[in-house]
């Protein structure tokens, strides 16, 4: 599971590999995104210029 | 003309002359017979008393077929006794000669015919159990069909047609690799065969690999399987703590098979002896009940050649059970107390309704890969793993294809994938050289390539259909390969 993740203007979580994960609570990805945030962690907003 | 008959004849003695024959009975000679023609209507049924004609009067040899009228024989003429087998030719007895209604159970001995009462309903057969024994076969469920199942006790089993979709599975021939052909196993994670997941038990991992391996031909587990491929875990080190390592494969959709009986069936063989278990369980999803497990094939021992295991067992209906989110039933193929170096081989994985594993439901590939395209899909060329290198200058997307002009800051583009997936997909995408979250531009006449240039600038929009993609700077010509994940 990643441990940190970007929040993109779309909605879309981009996650420590790079992966852009959509707001769809039928993906798993997504499930394990919110899961991080229950947890009290919160995503910073994305860059595509950050690297 | 006088007759001049022998002197001193003995007793019984028989002289002939002319027509007629006499015999001498001690005492004188008397007329016994004659040859001389009697006409047709000098014998009547009124001239013979009752008590007349028996049977020491008439030689072995006297009455022939040829003397007796067709009408002449009638039931009420011929004594319930004198009829035996041995009296009768075997080429006299033919079905013109007798009336159906003649033919009664009663008149048929137990040992000699089936009885009726052998069947109990409509539908009801009756079937052979053993050499001259037969048995009656119950009336099975509606819409199921006659299947030869040598552990039946009558030696065939009421099973669910062999329609084609029956197998609940999706890739269980290991056809499609679209990851890649060789994965070192993180628990609980896909990475080789689609659909296919794996897991181990213990504290650390150990090192232990999937590979695709290729049947040689000729040689796939049973005649009339040529299958390409099939799957091998390779144990290398084992974890600590590690007994078990598993391949599973999650069935969307928890109402599948619910309250039916099911039957599980693969093909499998290890390096050495070991065992291998199977279970279904119901898993409700995120929200809903607690998962239920049903064993299927306990746990049985494996050999160096392929055995084909099987287990039947009725999955637990869905009553008074809550459904969440992303449901479904996962199938363990599980080998028990792996050891270092061990490996352990798997092929022809089914999950069916019905009692009865029927023979392994073969599809083309391109089904199988369609259906695996629902959950995992990638841009790059069949047998071209994700992240590799591509030579080809297009491919992938090209965003400008649909670029909007009143847009000067980035260039959007929508890809649609081939299959609806299961729900809008992670995705992960590369450039044309593999760098994975870059991209690669397209520039000038000749669309020369330049790789590694950024990130997009956002995806969205996204559907389990396509999305909608936008890269930084107007009017950008883009490769970009893309990797959709929607699995379970």
């Amino acid at each position: 599971m990643s441990n940190k993740y970007y929040l993109a203007t779309s909605g879309y979580v981009v996650n420590a590999e790079g992966s852009w994960i959509p707001p769809e609570p039928a993906n798993t990805d997504y499930q394990a995104y919110l899961a991080w945030v229950a947890e009290g962690n919160t995503a910073e907003e994305w860059n595509p210029d950050a690297d | 003309m006088p007759i001049d008959f022998p002197n001193s004849p003995a007793n019984g003695a028989t002289f002939s002359t002319g027509d007629k024959t006499w015999q001498f009975d001690g005492v004188s000679w008397v007329l016994v017979a004659s040859n001389a023609s009697i006409g047709n209507s000098a014998i009547t049924e009124a001239k013979i008393a009752d008590g007349a004609v028996t049977a020491d009067k008439i030689g072995a040899l006297a009455v022939t077929t040829g003397k007796i009228d067709s009408n002449a024989v009638t039931a009420g003429k011929i004594a319930s006794n004198a009829v035996t087998e041995a009296k009768i030719d075997a080429s006299a007895v033919t079905t013109a000669k007798i009336a159906d209604a003649n033919i009664t159970a009663a008149k048929l001995a137990a040992t000699a015919a089936i009885q009726p009462t052998i069947v109990d309903a409509k539908g009801d057969l009756i079937v052979g159990t053993a050499n001259d024994t037969v048995a009656r076969q119950a009336v099975g469920a509606n819409g199921t069909v006659l299947m030869a199942d040598s552990a039946q006790t009558n030696g065939i089993a009421w099973s669910a047609a062999q329609t084609s979709y029956r197998n609940r599975i999706i890739n269980g021939a290991f056809d499609v690799w679209q990851r890649g052909t060789s994965y070192t196993i993180v628990s609980g994670t896909y990475g080789a065969a689609d659909r296919w997941i794996y897991w181990h038990n213990g504290s650390t991992a150990g090192t232990q690999t999937v590979s695709r391996q290729a049947f040689t031909a000729g040689a796939a587990p049973v005649a009339g399987y040529e299958s390409a491929f099939f799957q091998r875990i390779t144990t290398t080190t084992i974890g600590s703590g590690q007994g078990v390592i598993d391949t599973w494969q999650r069935i969307e959709g928890v109402r599948t098979l619910a309250g039916q009986t099911v039957t599980v069936s693969f093909w499998a063989k290890t390096s050495g002896t070991f065992s291998v278990t199977s279970f279904l369980v119901q898993n409700f999803g995120s929200g809903g009940s607690a998962e239920t497990t049903t064993t299927f094939i306990p746990t049985t021992s494996t050999t160096t050649g392929w055995v084909r295991y099987t287990g039947t067992a009725t999955l637990p209906s869905l009553s008074g059970k809550t459904i969440g989110a992303n449901n479904f039933v996962l199938l363990i193929v599980r080998w028990n107390s792996p050891t270092n170096g061990a490996t352990f081989d798997l092929w022809g994985a089914q999950v069916e309704a019905g009692s009865v594993a029927t023979p392994f439901e073969v599809e083309d590939y391109s089904t199988t890969l369609a259906k695996c395209q629902r959950y995992y899909y990638k841009s790059y060329s069949d047998g071209t793993n994700p992240g590799s290198p591509v030579t080809a200058t297009y491919g992938g997307l090209v965003p400008t294809s649909i670029v909007d002009s009143g847009v000067s800051t980035y260039s959007p583009g929508y890809f649609s994938y081939p299959v609806a997936m299961r729900t809008s997909p992670t995705l992960t995408y590369y450039d044309a050289a593999g760098n994975l979250s870059k991209f690669s531009t397209l520039t000038g006449g000749g669309l020369a390539r330049t790789d590694n240039v950024g990130a997009v600038y956002s995806l969205y929009t996204s559907t389990s259909s396509g999305f909608y993609i936008a890269l930084p700077g107007a009017g950008t010509w883009a490769n970009i390969m893309i990797v959709a994940a929607a699995e379970l």
